[in-house]
């Protein structure tokens, strides 16, 4: 009996002691709780012990950070447990720095002044979707970005039923850095064009993606070969479309979908925030144009290859007319060097002789303002038909803009059709003289016109047996076959790549007489042509006329409008024997060129000639390289 | 003669405006604001944008005086007549008529400014802003103008809340809205009905999102906001864009 009371006296007292433990330790470790100022969750959810905090906490991605590595302002326990101190807003940026500098040029930020936990509210429980963050992107904003506008509707809606190649929301728009765009600013909306346009091209570009979701691969390349996607890459995005002008940005749907911006009743209103009345039938312009392909836009097809065998046709004849002419003119001067002639040109007695009237000073005004037109068409037009290549953009800059430099162009275009239109005056003049048509075939097929006649056939068939040691060089009047094409080049040249000019330059009016899928061809026939032109002055015009061993570096005639006599007899021995037959040789003679005359000639014609030669370098490598 | 004279003097005074000789304040970058502070110049910053708005968010230690509510608080200027005032406001520039500008240039201020951009331009610039009582966003929808009639149609007893300034409601607003200018909003939002969906439409979009969320945080329900504000509207009316 006493072991027994002593036995429950013992647990008694055992009890009272782990009591009087209990009762000193537990404040004492609240205390110390309450100085601690890391507040370990459990801390924490001794008070704030709902499931939120417990379960959903400890699962978060933030589940391994104490609470008050967010609520750094809780320093004293005592005082936040009383209520005397109230926690301030988390500074999420403290770890997620490079979000938050980003977030800084958020539109979110800047606008609604959006934080954190505005989009993240459910802060302490959030973890990675397994839905994946695209998904969880379209989920979270489309809280407030209705829904019904924006993920029912082309990529998001895609994404939603599972296509993962989809964009979401923040592929376009970007996550924390959601860039804010000033719509009154010009600066602003060419960025968001510049922006959008290349987020964009991010997924269109890639082939890879275009196969497995089944669109065209060429669609951002088509883009980049019209007048929109040149200005837009070269970096003047101010004036043209860019993607999302055209295709309103959330509603991409088929064409035939009403809802769509494709939609042929709603491109009109697409197209008329930057043209005005225009017709139309003007929307059947293609902004995605494919010249290869004969069954969606044939006349485009044809005109194309057209242009194409039109440049291979020209270029063939005369690169191996030029080549060949340049063997057998240098073969025969090393020839003449071995056996020690002396050009006749070079002696002095020829030097003293007078000179023959070949251009009056109309002509040769006329041949430099075609000069600075066609050099001014060449360097404004040029940098946009090559807009990826390096030196394009320089030049463009050079004209101050993409802008400027179409109204350059402009005005070179006038001044070059002026011309034109003169040069068609003076050759009515030259058929029907004070309105007399009686001879005037006879003008047209003589020797001092410049249409073509059967001779002309005879010396182009004698020309290649002189080439090839055959013949001799066939004698020529006042105007050789070569200058004849020149001369009759422009005028298709001038149809061609003026009347294609002048549609690309006012698309809106000539739709009332075309359809709008006339420009794609308009701007192929414009950059094929302009590239014939182009590359057919700096190569076979200089040649035949400046850079033949005998005339190399410079023929002057066409600046100084005159040249020598034995100069004439050798090369137009026809037009000299004509003259003398005529009793006309004597009134032609005339002083040689004065000081100034031939310094401007020497230094117009050389820096004309070397600019032309660069641009012809410039040109070629755009076109092999990019 | 000198009865005639007096009453031209005193016709004259009568028909000319008063302030009509004072010039709006010029237009300052926030870099130039910036630089006057570094050279230890008095600035005082004056968001004369709502309260709300200027409680939300505001430029560090900016007075909140706006437009309409000039008379209650114009004793809030400073003492000093040679501070520098610069006067911002939130997402819409300042319109030089705005009274409180008109006051401080009755009160003798001199240097007087207007911040160009507003605090648009001075968050972007990367300058800090400071939150004395901010509005947690809630989310919620907002609605395009092209959904309006449908919406309305599903919700027939909605409210329209037009938040811009009254006379910016009399000279254009959606048929069946009512004017409750944001400025007044926190006075006035007891006079919602609770119970009827509502939708609160401003001048470009930017600000209805904050009184949308500051009236659900009061405790309404159903509010949605329309997208783009009556900019948008007008834009759907005039080209019906997508």
């Amino acid at each position: 009996m006493r072991s027994l009371n002593s036995s429950i006296g013992r647990r008694l007292c055992l009890t009272l002691l782990v009591c009087l433990a209990l009762g000193l330790i537990l404040p004492m470790g609240i205390v110390q709780a309450a100085g601690n100022p890391s507040g370990t969750p459990r801390n924490c959810q001794s008070c704030h012990n709902d499931a939120l905090y417990k379960a959903g906490f400890q699962a978060s991605v933030h589940g391994n950070n104490t609470c008050a590595s967010c609520h750094t302002d809780i320093t004293d326990l005592r005082r936040h447990m009383t209520g005397e101190t109230k926690p301030g807003p988390v500074s999420c940026g403290s770890c997620h720095r490079d979000i938050t500098a980003r977030f800084k040029k958020d539109v979110h930020y800047i606008k609604q002044n959006f934080q954190c936990q505005d989009c993240h509210q459910d802060i302490h429980t959030i973890r990675k979707s397994g839905a994946g963050l695209k998904v969880e992107a379209v989920e979270n904003c489309s809280q407030c970005h209705s829904r019904e506008d924006y993920t029912s509707l082309g990529h998001s809606g895609a994404l939603l039923k599972g296509n993962a190649d989809a964009a979401a929301c923040t592929d376009c728009h970007g996550l924390h850095n959601t860039p804010y765009y000033d719509p009154s600013l010009e600066r602003d909306r060419a960025a968001a064009r510049e922006n959008y346009t290349r987020r964009c091209r991010s997924c269109h570009a890639d082939a890879k993606m275009a196969k497995r979701n089944r669109f065209s691969n060429k669609t951002v390349a088509s883009y980049d070969d019209t007048y929109h996607g040149k200005v837009l890459n070269i970096g003047f995005p101010q004036r043209v479309a860019g993607c999302a002008d055209c295709h309103l940005g959330h509603n991409i749907l088929p064409k035939k979908d009403l809802r769509s911006g494709m939609h042929r009743d709603n491109m009109k209103g697409a197209c008329k925030t930057c043209h005005k009345g225009f017709h139309n039938r003007f929307v059947s312009f293609e902004a995605h144009p494919d010249p290869l392909d004969p069954k969606r836009s044939p006349l485009l097809y044809w005109t194309n290859l057209f242009m194409i065998a039109l440049l291979v046709g020209t270029f063939a004849f005369f690169w191996l007319h030029t080549i060949l002419w340049w063997r057998r003119t240098y073969c025969d001067k090393c020839c003449e060097g071995k056996a020690g002639f002396i050009e006749k040109t070079i002696l002095p007695e020829c030097r003293e002789e007078k000179q023959i009237q070949r251009f009056p000073v109309r002509d040769r005004i006329m041949h430099v303002l075609l000069i600075l037109s066609f050099f001014t068409l060449v360097m404004t037009g040029f940098p946009i038909k090559y807009y990826d290549s390096p030196w394009a953009k320089i030049l463009i800059n050079i004209w101050g803009g993409a802008y400027r430099a179409g109204i350059f162009h402009r005005i070179a275009a006038l001044v070059l059709c002026g011309l034109f239109l003169y040069t068609l005056w003076l050759s009515l003049q030259f058929l029907f003289p004070k309105k007399q048509f009686r001879g005037s075939l006879q003008r047209l097929f003589g020797p001092d016109s410049l249409f073509p006649n059967f001779k002309d056939l005879k010396d182009i068939i004698g020309m290649f047996k002189w080439f090839f040691g055959k013949g001799d060089m066939p004698k020529f009047d006042r105007w050789t076959y070569w200058e004849k094409f020149d001369f009759l080049a422009v005028f298709w040249g001038m149809t061609a790549i003026g009347g294609s000019g002048f549609m690309l330059w006012f698309p809106e009016a000539f739709s009332y007489l075309f359809p709008g899928w006339m420009i794609n061809v308009a701007t192929v026939v414009h950059s094929e042509e302009a590239f014939l032109a182009a590359i057919f002055i700096f190569t076979v015009h200089f040649f035949n006329n400046h850079l033949v061993p005998n005339k190399f570096p410079l023929e002057p005639n066409v600046f100084t409008g005159r040249y020598r006599l034995d100069a004439m007899r050798h090369e137009r021995p026809l037009e000299y024997e004509r003259l003398v037959a005529e009793g006309r040789l004597d009134a032609m003679k005339r002083e040689g060129p004065g000081f100034w005359t031939q310094l401007f000639a020497s230094a117009f014609g050389l820096a004309s000639l070397m600019l032309g030669l660069l641009l012809t370098g410039l040109i070629f490598w755009a076109a092999l390289f990019y | 003669m000198i009865k005639l004279f007096i009453a031209t003097i005193l016709l004259v005074m009568f028909i000319t405006p008063a302030g009509a000789d004072q010039k709006p304040p010029p237009k300052i970058e926030p870099r130039a604001v910036v630089r006057m502070m570094d050279n230890r110049e008095n600035v005082v910053f004056i968001n004369v944008a709502s309260s709300l708005d200027c409680m939300d968010v505001r430029i560090y230690a900016s007075l909140c005086i706006p437009c309409e509510e000039t008379g209650e608080k114009a004793s809030a200027l400073p003492q000093d007549r040679n501070a520098k005032l610069v006067f911002y406001g939130g997402n819409t520039p300042v319109e030089a008529d705005c009274e409180i500008i008109r006051e401080a240039q009755r009160q003798g201020f001199a240097n007087l400014y207007i911040l160009k951009g507003g605090l648009t331009a001075w968050k972007r610039t990367g300058y800090e802003v400071e939150s004395i009582n901010r509005i947690p966003r809630v989310p919620g929808p907002a609605l395009k103008p092209g959904n309006l009639k449908r919406w309305l149609n599903s919700a027939p007893g909605a409210l329209l809340i037009d938040l811009r300034s009254p006379a910016a409601y009399q000279s254009n607003h959606i048929t069946g809205a009512v004017n409750m200018p944001l400025v007044s909003l926190h006075r006035t939002y007891q006079d919602l009905p609770w119970d009827r969906p509502l939708l609160v439409i401003d001048g470009d979009g930017s600000r209805s999102f904050l009184a949308a969320s500051y009236l659900r945080r009061k405790g309404f329900e159903n509010v949605r906001r329309l997208e783009g504000g009556m900019s948008a509207w007008q834009a759907w009316i005039k080209g019906g864009a997508l």
